[in-house]
């Protein structure tokens, strides 16, 4: 399998403390990989620095074979974990900006994930709840044929229903050959669904593995090697 | 482009309808009373004066919020994530704040011309519109400088900390800079001219807009704005960060 995500030496220092620190770590085609870690990790930076809105210092960052930059942009659909949708706009709106903004937006797979999410398109996006902001993000991220989807906490503040949603939309919203990277410190949520984790702490990653060896070789459930992990960090 | 110019354009109507509707109310105001001579009359036509200053100064500031707000925003993450070159947003938000400018001096110098005849509709004439182009140029280089200061504040890790001080006070040197280099220039070269405002043409000001009549300063102005245009690009592709640490 190719890699579609590769990091190499990535270190990331906010007013000379360092964030991330020599990060090294690849993403192959097809996968469903956790990124997990406790609050201040460094998850959300890796996501932003990948996503080119945040400077590594130094590093590198490829995907597809090309150095991260403008172009690579259209390969990565990026879920934020804060709403970045203007104000005044409704799911409609969003739906047409993301039409006009990003070409490999596909407007009908937006419309089936509208439907099976349970949107309405004309309601405004300041009178949504925190959970339904969620599944519009979601909807967004997922409706693009990106190569790479970077979901930053898509479970933060959701009830357990909207949850299973959101998991259901990622299994069956990606395509085939596509991987997402999921950020998240709810490791409950995607024990299921990962195929890979990346355990990240104090911006340095502590474990890097198939969600599988760690079931079989270690014995333990995701959930349990994290709490393993991270209680002796 | 023009997908950018259609997204800036329709952010600014919605969020700053009510401007727009100044414009309006501030016209139909003096428009209406025309046909007398009357008390109301000529209230009205103050009326209509005092939300005509209100609403062309709110214009101004309103210009320069379109290049500075946007990257301040949380929605600048769907813009820097957008798979568009950093130029492109730039220009958008360039010539979008070029067209506020032109409609509030068109606005300002219709509605003095209106004020002037107490209503009488009269349209502006070529003599009216010549101190326009050099006004505009004027405030689009002021527009563009905080923009660029607000995307170099925000990209040069010493001023990153403090981005708005940072944004600010970049923004007044560069200004005082481009300024007071114009102005040396010009005087040493005798080609300055200073301000002579007419009561008869209002805003068809003599002097000091007429600086921009001239060939240097409006080559300098173009060069400073393309300048701010290029070297923020540039920032905003390659250095251009938001810490929300």
């Amino acid at each position: 399998m190719s890699n579609i995500l590769t990091v190499k030496g990535l270190t990331k220092p906010f007013y000379g403390n360092p964030v991330l620190e020599e990060l090294d770590f690849s993403i192959e085609s097809g996968r469903v990989v956790g990124l997990m870690g406790p609050n201040g990790a460094g998850k959300t930076t890796l996501i932003k620095t990948i996503m080119q809105l945040y400077r590594a210092d130094k590093g590198e960052i490829t995907i597809l074979g090309k150095e991260a930059g403008t172009a690579t942009k259209g390969l990565l659909s990026y879920m934020p974990d804060t709403n970045p949708l203007i104000s005044w706009m409704r799911i409609s709106d969003a739906l047409q900006y993301y039409g006009d903004m990003f070409p490999d937006f596909d407007k009908e797979r937006a419309g089936e994930l509208c439907e099976s999410l349970r949107l309405d398109t004309g309601k405004k996006v300041t009178a949504l709840s925190k959970g339904t902001v969620k599944r519009v993000l979601i909807m967004l991220a997922l409706s693009r044929k990106a190569a790479l989807y970077l979901l930053d906490e898509p479970f933060a503040g959701i009830d357990p229903l909207g949850t299973n949603q959101i998991i259901k939309t990622i299994l069956t919203g990606v395509r085939e050959d596509a991987s997402v990277l999921i950020a998240t410190h709810q490791v409950k949520n995607i024990e299921t669904i990962v195929d890979d984790l990346l355990f990240l702490n104090n911006g340095r990653l502590v474990l890097s593995d198939s969600s599988e060896n760690v079931r079989e070789f270690r014995g333990k459930s995701v959930e349990e090697c994290y709490l393993e992990v991270f209680s002796h960090a | 482009m023009l997908k950018n110019l259609k997204w800036d354009a329709l952010d600014f109507i919605h969020r700053y309808y009510l401007f727009l509707i100044g414009m309006f109310a501030s016209f139909l105001l003096v428009i209406i009373p025309i046909k007398s001579n009357g008390v109301l009359s000529e209230l009205l036509v103050v009326l209509s004066a005092g939300l005509g200053f209100v609403v062309f100064a709110a214009g101004l500031i309103l210009a320069v919020n379109v290049g500075y707000r946007w990257l301040v925003r949380k929605s600048h993450l769907l813009e820097l994530t957008a798979p568009q070159p950093a130029w492109k947003m730039l220009l958008s938000k360039i010539i979008l704040t070029t067209l506020i400018n032109l409609l509030i001096c068109l606005f300002i110098l219709q509605m003095s011309v209106l004020w002037s005849n107490n209503g009488k509709f009269v349209l502006l004439s070529m003599q009216n519109l010549k101190g326009i182009p050099g006004l505009v140029l004027l405030l689009v280089m002021i527009d563009c400088t905080v923009m660029f200061s607000t995307i170099a504040a925000m990209s040069l890790r010493v001023l990153r900390q403090r981005p708005a001080l940072s944004t600010g006070l970049l923004a007044v040197v560069l200004l005082t800079g481009i300024i007071t280099f114009c102005a040396v220039y010009m005087t040493a070269r005798g080609t300055l001219i200073l301000p002579s405002i007419s009561g008869q043409n209002i805003l068809t000001v003599s002097g000091s807009l007429m600086i921009f009549s001239t060939v240097f300063p409006t080559l300098f102005a173009l060069a400073v704005i393309l300048l701010e245009f290029l070297v923020g690009s540039f920032l905003l592709t390659k250095y251009f960060e938001r810490d929300e640490m």
